[in-house]
């Protein structure tokens, strides 16, 4: 199937106002999943990568304190795998030279040192190797990054596993001061592309949630974004799931 | 059966038994409140073909039921809210059969721009014997209503890996597959079932 990247991050936009689905037995389903205008539209896994789900283990976070965190405590649904927002290289399928990171902020509410971040993110296409940070905050969008992990081999299923980096000395934090958690793409694997899938906290149901999506490339202007700079989504319906965990 | 609208995050539901439950508790929200089953009125439109949603539990053992939770609201498509029905029903060779009890909705709970986290909660005073082992179901019916008419049940995603049994009412003839008839269904990309509690004692 040919896949088309553009920068609204729609690489196959699954979902519309409604859908008449047909579930398993030809059920005849009417399901209406709510949109707003002017935001990113949700992109969905690809059937050839939805391998076997499998329950989220979390045991090797034991002890480690939650700094910021909106994954669940459901082992079997630990976020809204089926549907997220993408990041992609320049060279990714139908991407045709732009580039787009993703980024979700947290402030930590006291000092802290983070030596683990967590994010279910899945592989859509190309290499599967991606970039992983903690950046500080420029002026309300994301600054330098203060860490990188190299992540590699992400599931390629809708659930329930969780990728990420451990870091020994830690990344020291300042209480009450923003931060981000920034999936991106590396210069050695510009055929990447992710999703970056949900989280279903109450407050981002009730409130929305705000990410950035950092744009660089010929599609940018011309769907109404800012070129190599990030640019700030507020009040989404839809909200970034992740974990930022340390001492 | 009486009917009343709680907030789903301030549930006191300690004191009962949890015959069946796929809510979730803060701080998730109580259900996916995005996404939404339409129940439409009246027969249904070629859109909206169905006019019932019905959602599958089986309890564990004999329990007698005293409360039943369900995650219907007002759709967020602009339709009115009279005329429908929440029922507790038989099985019926897998889906829905006769009504053991029922009452109507008087209008839904409306999520606002916010979607999360109203409750429509039916209080059996007397209660009502169920049989461990036996499957029922819990139903929203809009057959007494008109196409004008929508409610819209939002789903849960407590259990991606285990999606719940749910069936649908094809009633707009052309857009039925196998013809008008219940059509049960086990989970969607768009949720893992119907968002319920049915609560009791042992």
């Amino acid at each position: 199937m040919h896949k088309t990247f553009i920068p609204t991050l729609a690489i196959v936009a699954l979902i519309g106002a409604n859908s008449n689905a047909l579930a398993d037995n030809n059920a005849p389903v009417s399901i209406h999943v709510t949109s707003l205008p002017g935001q990113p539209r949700l992109v969905a896994l690809s059937p050839q990568n939805r391998g076997p789900l499998i329950a989220r283990n979390d045991a090797e976070d034991a002890g480690l304190t939650k700094i910021a965190d909106n994954i669940t405590r459901y082992k079997d649904s630990p976020y809204w795998g089926w549907y997220g927002y993408t990041s992609y290289g320049p060279q990714a399928d139908g991407a045709n030279g732009t580039e787009q990171w993703l980024a979700s902020a947290f402030t930590p509410t006291a000092n802290h040192v983070a030596t683990k971040v967590e994010i279910p993110a899945e592989y859509y296409s190309g290499t599967d190797a991606f970039d992983l940070s903690i950046y500080n905050d420029a002026g309300g969008v994301p600054g330098t990054a203060l860490h990188t992990w190299h992540i590699t081999n992400l599931p390629h299923a809708v659930c329930c596993s969780v990728v990420g980096g451990s870091y020994e000395n830690g990344i020291p934090l300042t209480g009450g001061q923003q931060y981000w958690v920034v999936l991106g793409t590396s210069t050695k694997d510009p055929t990447a592309a992710a999703i970056w899938v949900l989280t279903e906290f109450a407050n981002v149901q009730e409130q929305g949630s705000d990410f950035d999506v950092y744009c660089s490339g010929p599609a940018c202007v011309p769907v109404g974004y800012k070129d190599n700079a990030w640019n700030t989504f507020p009040s989404t319906l839809y909200g970034l799931a992740f974990a930022v965990l340390g001492t | 059966m009486t009917l009343q609208v709680v907030d789903g995050r301030s549930r006191a539901d300690t004191k009962y038994v949890k015959i069946f439950d796929n809510l979730a508790a803060p701080p998730s929200g109580t259900y996916w409140g995005e996404v939404e089953l339409i129940i439409l009125g009246g027969g249904g439109t070629s859109t909206f073909p169905d006019d019932q949603i019905a959602a599958a539990f089986t309890p564990s053992a004999n329990h007698t039921a005293t409360k039943i939770e369900v995650a219907v609201v007002q759709s967020s498509l602009g339709y009115g809210t009279s005329g429908f029905s929440l029922s507790l029903n038989q099985d019926a060779n897998g889906v829905p059969g006769k009504a053991l009890l029922s009452a109507n909705l008087p209008g839904l709970p409306n999520n606002g721009f916010g979607w999360c986290c109203a409750l429509v909660v039916g209080s059996i005073p007397s209660g009502i014997a169920l049989s461990g082992g036996t499957q029922y179901w819990v139903v929203v019916n809009g057959q007494a209503s008109q196409p004008s008419d929508a409610a819209a049940w939002d789903m849960d995603t407590t259990d991606q890996l285990h999606p719940f049994l749910d069936a649908v009412y094809c009633s707009y003839t052309i857009k039925c597959p196998n013809g008008i008839g219940w059509y049960p269904f086990s989970g969607t990309p768009f949720g893992t079932g119907a968002a319920f509690a049915v609560l009791g004692s042992s």
